[in-house]
């Protein structure tokens, strides 16, 4: 089963993602920030990381950072979950090495359908 | 797919409210001058937050408003914004705002468009007039989709266009984790493609390097997707790959049903060739670097509730997880009563073993109290904004100090707690401390002092709330009571018993009253609350130097620490807060009087007896009373010595409410199941009092 690792400091994000990707088959663990995220993706491997960008602690981007230096994720496809569609935080991000990006809002439908385009 | 959102809303609102009450507290803490960034990072992640789920959960209008605010909020975090007064206001202003709006969308009531338009074209003035005049406000929220790949599986390849598209990665793409193989799998679902691979580049398997992309491809597609759908295929490869789209003639059949879809009249426009590459920062200019930016979204770990591992409960299952943790510790000690009575060799294992469960249980009550604890900063977390409202339209200037603030209480406590506390606060902004001119005369420091304190004392929570202002004058109390027949006319009273006469129904100091402090509803109902709390409130002031009002609160309302009389065959509780002292009275000790019955002298006055089977109208062991018990106890500043036939013991009992089980009775709070089954009543020492005063005045 495909696992993802969904990253963000909004329970109510956390949730609608862990369950809108759940219930299309993915198996999902959420995380609350960066350095948490961090932390579980140290322990067990995931297929694809998809992260907020706004968070305490440690943000998106310096997770992605982080992520690109563990070798496990050097390559996996790693998505922020923006509501910042400008240039700028995409640039940011993909500096930092993200795959690519998921501008909120959105519905489940269009998450899922953005995982199945980086995920077979 | 059918999710239903709404599943999310609650978590949504309750989250929204929390991180709003954390950014109104990040606002006043915000230094005008030198605006801390972790601050301003927070602040904005509140908005940013709110705006996602809002946009989310389809609350268009609370996200088109915080948008409003997250770009204001931006602007200060990029140091392109001065933090000034008038903006902090502006952005309290639009915490109220976004919370009345959740409230509102909550309820499934109308949002009041009118204040939220206001004060959205306030904030976007703010952003206008910011020292840089340029950029304006963005003006439309954000609901750009995602890269709609929604869209294009239902695209059939109804040839409209014919894409000729050159794509050729740089060696880095991989890294990223893009694969061209995806793309290319995104462009044939979308219309019929044909693709020639450019393998020029790669190099001889020695030098390959594994992670490096050496591979470029030619593509037509033909398809009707216009080109920001081809584009969008390619969106998240910006920056890593040349890429060319252009637009070639499509021959001959499909050229009539064009631009049924998406496509406008820009895009039906003859092949133009776009490099996405250099196209994106042409439309947008980059705007002047902000170093606070990467320094905002550094923070510390969050304070409080949302720290380490924590769950949501509601209140109703802790109240049922209370309730039978109550009826447990009435079954244990009905089980260790009986245990006493058993005789034989098993006996004493039967008692060790009601021992250890009467521990067992103990500790699970506290433990099931204690989820019930929350520290008191939930209440005065209100405080800071209320004084400098307040105090802003007063024209004083007023410090709020508060202590204590981690101090913990039950929550039903605090929920009512909460309002006597702000009427106090107010009074002491409004009525104590004095205008900064009249406070130099007195050779005070212009700005007042509000203080909050919490701490625990014996069983009880005590909160304090003062003022350095003018303190309560004696003279005019006193003459208000007399004008209002409080008093009599010649009526000699102490200092205490004049400030106690603040607490009286209808009665108001202020020389004038105030919007802000109300029309002398003010005190009695301030003590009234206390009270059904089983609290108490006393004043404590001095005349020019300032007042404290001393609150003390039992720590929960579902259990009481009580002492157990007899009376007859009856048992009462009564909780240990309100004693005193217990004493034996000798004969001669006592004295009739006139009008107050009989009456003896304890410590430094006279103290009434109330005969406690007189007031419940039951049979006594003995009616002299030298042969029973005299227990003095308080209520409300009076004493009284309280006759019953004998003391039994102190227990912590748990209350059972009579008026949800049989109905309220004067001088009785609840009641409590003892061990041996029978039903003890809990007394309400206030109440007894007065139940007590009456029947010897009538």
């Amino acid at each position: 089963m495909t696992r993802i690792l969904a990253v963000d400091d909004s329970p109510s994000m956390r949730d609608m993602v862990r369950i809108a990707l759940s219930s299309a088959g993915f198996e999902v663990t959420s995380a609350s920030d960066g350095q948490e995220a961090l932390d579980i993706a140290r322990q067990s491997g995931f297929d694809l990381v998809l992260s907020d960008v706004n968070m305490p602690v440690m943000d998106g981007i310096q997770l992605i950072r982080a992520l690109r230096a563990e070798s496990a994720y050097r390559h996996i496809p790693i998505l922020m979950l923006t509501t910042e569609a400008g240039p700028d935080r995409k640039k940011e991000g993909k500096d930092a090495g993200a795959t690519g990006w998921i501008v909120k809002p959105f519905d489940p439908a269009q998450l899922v359908a953005t995982m199945h385009r980086v995920l077979r | 797919m059918a999710i239903d959102l709404a599943q999310f809303h609650d978590a949504f609102f309750e989250e929204s409210f929390e991180a709003l009450d954390s950014m109104e507290a990040a606002l006043l803490k915000l230094n005008l001058g030198a605006p801390e960034p972790e601050l301003i990072g927070t602040i904005f992640r509140v908005a940013h937050s709110i705006k996602g789920g809002s946009a989310t959960f389809g609350f268009s209008e609370v996200a088109s408003f915080t948008h409003t605010c997250e770009t204001l909020l931006d602007e200060l975090r990029g140091n392109r914004m001065q933090v000034t007064r008038h903006v902090t206001d502006l952005l309290l202003k639009s915490v109220d705002v976004m919370r009345e709006m959740l409230r509102s969308v909550q309820r499934k009531e109308p949002i009041d468009a009118q204040r939220v338009a206001d004060l959205q074209f306030d904030l976007e003035l703010a952003i206008a007039q910011k020292n840089q005049p340029a950029a304006a406000p963005a003006p439309a929220p954000v609901v750009a989709a995602a890269p709609a790949p929604a869209a294009v599986e239902a695209a059939k390849p109804r040839v409209a266009h014919r894409w000729r598209i050159s794509f050729r990665p740089y060696p880095q793409l991989f890294v990223h984790g893009n694969d061209p193989l995806r793309m290319i799998r995104e462009l044939s679902e979308i219309g019929e493609l044909s693709v020639k691979l450019d393998g020029n580049a790669l190099p001889s398997l020695e030098a390959l390097e594994p992670e490096s992309c050496y591979l470029a491809w030619d593509l037509t597609l033909d398809t009707d997707a216009a080109r920001e759908v081809v584009n969008g295929v390619f969106d998240w490869a910006e920056g890593d790959c040349d890429l060319q789209i252009t637009e070639e003639e499509v021959p001959v059949q499909a050229a009539a049903p064009v631009a049924a879809t998406a496509a406008p009249a820009s895009e039906a426009k003859p092949s133009n060739v776009v490099n996405i590459a250099d196209a994106k920062p042409a439309e947008a200019p980059k705007e002047a670097p902000h170093p606070a930016a990467a320094a905002a979204v550094h923070e510390g770990p969050k304070a409080g509730a949302t720290d380490g591992g924590s769950i949501r409960v509601s209140t109703e299952k802790i109240d049922e997880l209370m309730n039978t943790v109550g009826e447990l510790v009435i079954t244990q000690s009905m089980l260790t009563q009986l245990g006493s009575k058993f005789t034989g060799h098993a006996a004493e294992q039967l008692r060790s073993g009601l021992a250890t469960l009467e521990r067992n249980v103990r500790e699970l009550q506290e433990s099931v109290m204690r989820v019930r604890m929350l520290p008191i900063s939930f209440v005065f977390s209100r405080f800071p904004r209320m004084v400098r409202d307040l105090s802003g339209r007063l024209g004083k200037h007023v410090e709020l100090k508060m202590t204590g603030d981690q101090t913990e209480l039950d929550k039903t406590v605090m929920e009512k707690i909460g309002d006597p506390l702000v009427h106090l606060v107010r009074n002491s902004v409004d009525h104590g401390i004095e205008m900064p001119d009249v406070r130099s005369a007195a050779g005070k420091p212009q700005t007042g002092t509000v203080f909050l304190n919490a701490y625990h004392k014996g069983g009880a929570i005590t909160v304090e709330v003062g003022d350095d202002g003018g303190g309560l004058n004696k003279d005019r109390i006193l003459k208000k009571a007399r004008e209002r027949n409080l008093i009599g006319p010649n009526e000699t009273l102490s200092d205490d018993q004049i400030y106690e006469l603040i607490f009286m129904a209808g009665f108001s100091t202020a020389e004038q009253t105030t919007d802000i402090s109300g029309r002398g509803v003010g005190m009695d109902v301030v003590r009234r609350n206390i009270k059904e709390l089983g609290g108490t409130i006393e004043v404590r002031s001095e005349y020019g130097k300032g007042s404290r009002f001393i609150i003390t609160l039992p720590l929960t309302l579902a259990i009481v620490d009580g002492q157990s009389v007899a009376v007859g065959t009856e048992t009462y509780i009564v909780p240990l807060i309100t004693i005193i002292e217990s004493l034996q009275l000798k004969q001669g000790m006592v004295n009739r009087v006139a009008g107050s019955g009989e009456v003896f002298w304890f410590r430094d006055g006279y103290v009434p007896v109330v005969r406690l089977h007189e007031v419940f109208g039951v049979e006594p062991r003995t009616t002299q009373l030298h042969e029973g018990l005299i227990m003095v106890v308080e209520g409300e500043g009076r004493k009284v010595g309280l006759f019953v036939d004998d003391l039994l013991g102190q227990q912590q009992v748990v209350i059972k409410s009579l008026e949800t089980n049989f109905r309220r009775v004067d001088g009785v709070s609840g009641a409590t199941i003892l061990g041996d089954g029978a039903v003890a009543l809990i007394l309400d020492v206030p109440g007894l009092i007065r139940v007590a005063t009456q029947r010897l005045a009538a």
